[in-house]
C-alpha cells in the first residue's frame, strides 16, 4: 500500500472523500459504520501523501507531519497506545522530524524522515518492524539497523516489510518479517521470517523508483518503467523468492498491489493487470498478448472498458481497485472523461467501490463524486486500504 | 466459495478472542476456536462479512491434552513423556505447551 507522488502547488485546496469498511473508524467519518457512497471529510490540513492498511490511515500533511486514525489495537497509529482513533489524530513522536514518505501495512506502519531515518511502529509479530524482536511498538521507533544509511521509501505488507535505500552503492532494497511466500526476497528459497532488515537479490544493477507491498506480495519499479514482482504467486502460480521482472513492451510508471492481483499504469495511461482471479475479476476478453519471463504465457491483461480513457492514477485494495483519470484521448469522450474522474471495481460488499451498493463489479465503473459547482476540480488521487477507499481531491475557486 | 487455504501454522493465536485468526481482506479477521478444531470443524469465518477460508491442519494435534497424561497413562512411561509431563506440571513450559506452532513467530500463545 503506497503512493509516492508529491503535490507541487500548495496553493491548491483539498476535498478529502471516503467510502466502504468503516467499523474501525478507518473513513475518519467519526462514525463506525460502513459507507457505501462518497462521504466528504470535515476540514483537515491539505495531505500531500496518504497511505491506507488494513483498517487505519497514514496522512503526511504538506508541512511534513504525519496524522493517523482508524485501528490501533496493535500501535498502528503510533499514539503511543492500543487505542483506535475515530478522527484524525496528530502522531506526536514524530513531530520533531520533517516526514516525507509514509506506508501502511495490515496491523504495522513505516515512516521515513527527510533526512532517510526509517521509523515504525505497530505489530511486530514475524520480525516486520526489523527491529530484531517480536514485539510491538506502540509508538515510532528508529529501525537502527540502517544506522546513518538513507532510507528514501518504506512499504508495509501483510506480515512484512520492504525498504528502498539510496546512497553511493545505488539503490538497495531491504526485506524483513515473514518470507513464507518468498515476499522478502532476500534468498532463492522461501525463508520462514526474519526480524532484521536484509538486502533484496536481483535487484543490484536495477535504479529502483518505488517499491511496494500489500498482502504477501511484493513489487519495485524501475526509473525506466520495469515491474519487478516477487513473493506469492498470481492466480495460482508458484511462489516467487526473488524479483522477477514482468516482460512487456509498455513502459510503467505507478504499480498497486491486493492480495491477488497487481495493478500496472503505463506511461501512456493504461492499465494492465496481474492475478485477479479472486474479486478483483475481470472478464479475460481483450487480453494483451505480453509474455511473462517464466512461465510463457500471457499473464498481463489489459483492463477493458477504458478505451480512449487516460488514466493517471491507481490504487488497490486486498480486493479492489481505483483509478482516476486525465483527460479523454478524443475530444468527443471529454464529456465522460473529465479530469479526476474516479472509476472502481473488484469486490464490494462493505461499499468500497463507492457506487451506493454492495456488488463486485467486473469492470470500472464510475463512482460519482458530489461536485460543488463554485469550484474547479484539478486533480485527484487515490488510495486503497483493505477493504475502503480515499480520495483527495484538489480544486481551485472558478 | 472458500476465499483461500490456510494452513493452522499460518494462523496467529488471539488471546483475546481465545481463537486463532488470519487477516480478512475486508480489515476484520477470521477466526476459529480450538474447540471447533476439535470436533473437525475447518472453516474459519469473518464476523463482519461472508468470506471465510478453509484452514488445514491435524485434527489429532487438537485431541483432549488432558487425556493423555491425566487418565490414559501408561504404567511404564517413555522417559520424555516422563519429562514432559514433569515440565508440564511445573509450567515450564507453560505457552509452548498449548500451541506449538505459536514458536513459529515467537510470539507465545
Amino acid at each position: 500500500m503506497e503512493a509516492n507522488e508529491r503535490v507541487k502547488d500548495t496553493q491548491e485546496k483539498q476535498e478529502l472523500w471516503s467510502w466502504g469498511a468503516g467499523t474501525e473508524g478507518q473513513l475518519g467519518t467519526g462514525k463506525l459504520q460502513d459507507e457505501y457512497l462518497p462521504q466528504l471529510i470535515p476540514i483537515l490540513p491539505s495531505f500531500s501523501l496518504l497511505s491506507c492498511g488494513g483498517a487505519h490511515v497514514i496522512a503526511l500533511t504538506h508541512g511534513k507531519k504525519v496524522l493517523t486514525w482508524g485501528r490501533g489495537t496493535s500501535g498502528q497509529l503510533g499514539h503511543g497506545d492500543k487505542v483506535n482513533s475515530l478522527e484524525p489524530k496528530s502522531v506526536e513522536v514524530l513531530n520533531n522530524f520533517n516526514i516525507a514518505h509514509v506506508s501502511a501495512g495490515w496491523n504495522h506502519s513505516g515512516f521515513v524522515s527527510e533526512c532517510g531515518q526509517l521509523f515504525i511502529c505497530g505489530d511486530g509479530s514475524f520480525g516486520k518492524l526489523g527491529l530484531g524482536d517480536y514485539m510491538p511498538q506502540y509508538s515510532p521507533i528508529k529501525v537502527s539497523h540502517f544506522a546513518s544509511r538513507h532510507v528514501y521509501q518504506i512499504a508495509c505488507g501483510m506480515r512484512h516489510s520492504l525498504a528502498l535505500l539510496k546512497g553511493e552503492h545505488g539503490d538497495q532494497v531491504y526485506g524483513f518479517g515473514s518470507g513464507k511466500r518468498g515476499q522478502l526476497g532476500i534468498s532463492n528459497e522461501k525463508v520462514k521470517s526474519v526480524s532484521l532488515p536484509q538486502n533484496v537479490s536481483g535487484l543490484q544493477e536495477v535504479n529502483v523508483s518505488s517499491i511496494s507491498a500489500n498482502g504477501d506480495h511484493s513489487a519495485a519499479l524501475s526509473s525506466d518503467g520495469h515491474v519487478y514482482t516477487w513473493g506469492r504467486g498470481f492466480d495460482g502460480d508458484p511462489d516467487v523468492c526473488c524479483p522477477n521482472c514482468v516482460i512487456s513492451h509498455y513502459s510503467f510508471k505507478q504499480v498497486a498491489l491486493g492480495w491477488n492481483h497487481a495493478l500496472g499504469l503505463t506511461d501512456e495511461g493504461d492499465v494492465h493487470m496481474l492475478g485477479g482471479s479472486h474479486h478483483g475479476i475481470l472478464n479475460n476478453h481483450q487480453k494483451e498478448i505480453l509474455v511473462n519471463q517464466d512461465l510463457n504465457e500471457d499473464k498481463l491483461k489489459k483492463i477493458p472498458g477504458l478505451n480512449r480513457i487516460k488514466v493517471v492514477g491507481i490504487a488497490s485494495g486486498s480486493e479492489h481497485s481505483v483509478l482516476t483519470t486525465g483527460k479523454a484521448l478524443l475530444n468527443v469522450l471529454k464529456f465522460c472523461a473529465e479530469n479526476g474522474m474516479i472509476m472502481t471495481w473488484g469486490w464490494g460488499e462493505h461499499g468500497q467501490l463507492g457506487l451506493g451498493g454492495t456488488c463486485d463489479q467486473t469492470c470500472p465503473q464510475v463512482a460519482s463524486m458530489p461536485q460543488n459547482d463554485a469550484r474547479e476540480y484539478i486533480a485527484s488521487k487515490v488510495y486503497c486500504g483493505s477493504g475502503f477507499t480515499f480520495v483527495v481531491r484538489a480544486w481551485r475557486p472558478k | 466459495m472458500s476465499y483461500d487455504d490456510v494452513e493452522i501454522e499460518d494462523m496467529e493465536w488471539n488471546e483475546e478472542l481465545k481463537a486463532f485468526t488470519y487477516p480478512c481482506p475486508c480489515g476484520d479477521l477470521f477466526q476459529i476456536t480450538k474447540e471447533e478444531l476439535k470436533i473437525g470443524e475447518e472453516i474459519a469465518r469473518c464476523p463482519s462479512c461472508s468470506l471465510y477460508i478453509t484452514v488445514i491442519y491435524n485434527m489429532e494435534d487438537f485431541a483432549d491434552q488432558k487425556s493423555k497424561t491425566n487418565i490414559d497413562q501408561p504404567k511404564q512411561q517413555p522417559v520424555a513423556e516422563i519429562v514432559w509431563s514433569l515440565a508440564e506440571a511445573l509450567g515450564l513450559l507453560q505457552g509452548i505447551l498449548v500451541a506449538p506452532w505459536s514458536m513459529d513467530h515467537g510470539l507465545g500463545a
